[in-house]
């Protein structure tokens, strides 16, 4: 009894709490006042007032208890009525349950793909400290830093505990006489220990590794290449393959979840920073200041805020542009939050409110849809005006009828919602696929954004529902209960006298 | 077979003195039932409120705060429909008990 009573005292512990106080309070007042008026002294009668009601707090605890037994048993009794009911009414309960379905399935179908962008974090440990740092020039910039400048900001910021970087290459890779292309990473050394990622094979790349050019050339496969390329084989470890044709030895495997940091892409190969000179060009990306090639990530140390990183970054901006006046001249740099940063930092002032525009887009559909079904309930509800005067003059309060009116309206908005997510399921596999084409080359380029269900869209959904599900109860219940008792039972006259027999007896 | 345990006669007790009275808080009923009964049986308080507020979740009576004569706010209680209808029956499972019990105790006195 003890956790029923917990879990409906979620619900209206306090008031209940009081009005049980006020009743009791009020109970020994009157034998008190009765008391003192039969002749004791204050204190003996409020003593025995109190001495009747034994333990107050145990007292009390029973009364809670049998209402809020009472409370579940007439939930249960709702809520088997309501599915007797909706079964009765198959036309209104279909037609009800698939609108709600559509508004629910916009809803859920439209979150996940904002969750995909803007929620679900990056599977590493503690994502929320994960930032990006976007270097900024007046005229046009892709928020790239130079190898030297990275340099400078690494040694000069205490606000991070670490700054890693990686840049973006389009390359070939062949092992065993097949070729394809691939999308890769280059990285700093530290940016696998930086991030968290643990290796599902192998070994990763160490802090410092791979950061001077003209090392020998290792990679590490990412977790789809592996599988599509290699079949999975574990004895991929120690394996020689050509990366745009330089040897290449292969050192580990990243797990199944981490697709690297570049949006919408699913990196297929990472490379040490060492491949910028072995591959590209040039020996000029690790010593001119305005080869601006290095995407810039950083890892927040604990409780340090935004504000104070981004004014750590801003001192070092200031003292480089000062030192380097003709490559770092207005150069400033931003600190965003890496879940804002998607596809660039660029677009951290404006995504949330295109998120949000388009949620309310969404939100507005399934207003609608709350409109139709209010309307049809609403119809219903003087259809049924009958029953809810008979079960009124049967002693139903107003309250346990609006009950009864919106469980079922619950129960229904429940069915719509989970309608609603299989049908926003299928909607986001068949974008899904759309995406996937567009940005899937005949190379087979990996696309990756994880638009899956995940608690938080299974709890939007179910928000919804239950949003949905009293909106569109309440008000057809508020006007039904409005109306007058007897009206409603003289106009149906037949059953009328049967009511008037069960007057209350008078005292005999 | 009838019920017959305390809490069914304490619930008779208390719709019996609602359909009496029609309207009537808590220590209003203990007093009414220690009179009624000349003295005999007592309501404990203990037991009293748990009855009236399981039988108010049932239905049976509908409660409502008011003020008394000597305008103390209490909460009265009344009989619905239901609670007509429990009432009834209550009644019939009390006479029979009292009937069963009076059969046995003449069987045992010979």
């Amino acid at each position: 009894m003890s956790i029923l009573r917990r879990i409906t005292n979620l619900f209206h512990r306090s008031k209940l709490d009081q009005e049980i106080e006020a009743e009791l309070r009020s109970h020994i007042e009157m034998r008190r006042a009765d008391n003192i008026a039969a002749g004791m002294s204050t204190g003996e009668a409020r003593r025995d007032a109190l001495l009747r009601f034994g333990n107050r707090a145990v007292l009390k605890e029973l009364v809670t208890a049998a209402d809020a037994h009472m409370f579940l048993d007439s939930a249960w009794q709702d809520l088997c009525y309501g599915l007797r009911m909706l079964r009765k009414n198959p036309g209104v309960t279909s037609t009800v349950v698939l609108t709600l379905a559509l508004g629910i399935g916009v809803n859920t179908a439209m979150f996940s793909l904002l969750n995909g962008w803007l929620l679900r974090p990056l599977p590493v440990p503690s994502p929320e400290q994960i930032t990006v740092l976007a270097s900024e020039q007046k005229e046009g910039s892709n928020g790239n830093f130079s190898y030297s400048d990275f340099l400078d900001f690494q040694r000069g910021t205490h606000s991070f505990s670490s700054l890693f970087g990686y840049a973006i290459g389009i390359g070939g890779l062949s092992a065993d006489g097949d070729a394809r292309e691939i999308a890769y990473i280059s990285v700093t050394g530290n940016y696998f220990s930086a991030l968290g990622v643990k290796p599902a094979l192998g070994r990763l790349f160490l802090p410092g590794e791979g950061e001077k050019p003209g090392e020998g050339l290792l990679v590490v496969l990412g977790y789809s290449l592996w599988q599509n390329k290699f079949g999975g084989d574990p004895h991929v470890i120690g394996k020689s393959v050509r990366v745009d044709g330089k040897q290449a030895t292969v050192i580990g495997v990243t797990p199944r979840e981490f697709h690297g940091t570049v949006f919408l892409l699913d990196i297929d190969a990472f490379l040490p920073l060492s491949a910028l000179s072995l591959i590209g060009d040039s020996g000029s990306f690790w010593t001119v200041r305005d080869d601006r090639r290095l995407a810039v990530m950083g890892r927040l140390k604990q409780r340090t805020t935004l504000k104070q990183a981004q004014s750590s970054i801003d001192v070092i901006a200031d003292r480089l542009a000062t030192q380097y006046p003709e490559t770092n001249k207005g150069v400033q740099v931003r600190v965003v939050p890496e879940r804002f940063a998607r596809p660039g930092a660029f677009v951290a002032t404006f995504a949330p409110v295109i998120a949000s525009l388009f949620l309310v887009l969404a939100g507005l559909v399934l207003l609608l849809a709350c409109t139709n079904v209010a309307n049809i309930l609403l119809v219903r509800a003087t259809a049924r005006s009958r029953e809810i005067a008979i079960r009124s003059a049967l002693g139903a309060g107003r309250a346990r009828i609006i009950r009864q009116v919106v469980t079922e309206s619950l129960l229904m908005a429940l069915l719509g919602s989970v309608a609603g997510i299989l049908l926003g399921a299928a909607s986001l596999a068949v974008s899904g696929s759309l995406l996937h084409s567009v940005f899937t080359n005949r190379n087979n380029r990996g696309f990756s954004m994880d638009v899956s269900f995940d608690w938080r869209v299974f709890a939007y959904a179910t928000g919804t529902a239950i949003l949905a599900g009293i909106l569109v109860g309440l008000w057809p219940a508020l006007r039904a209960t409005r109306a007058d008792v007897n009206v409603e039972l003289q106009e149906g006259s037949r059953g009328l006298r049967l009511w008037e027999e069960s007057q209350p007896c008078e005292a005999p | 077979m009838a019920r017959n345990d305390l809490q069914g006669s304490l619930d008779l007790l208390i719709l019996k003195t609602l359909s009496q009275i029609g309207e009537l808080h808590g220590y209003g009923i203990v007093l009414h039932i220690q009179r009624a009964s000349d003295e005999l049986l007592s309501v404990e308080e203990g037991s009293l409120y748990p009855a009236l507020h399981r039988m108010e979740q049932s239905g049976w009576i509908r409660s409502e705060w008011k003020l008394t004569e000597t305008t103390r706010k209490a909460k009265y209680y009344r009989l619905t429909a239901v609670g007509q209808k429990e009432l009834r029956k209550a009644e019939q499972s009390f006479e029979q008990v009292v009937k069963g019990v009076r059969a046995v105790l003449r069987y045992a006195q010979g």
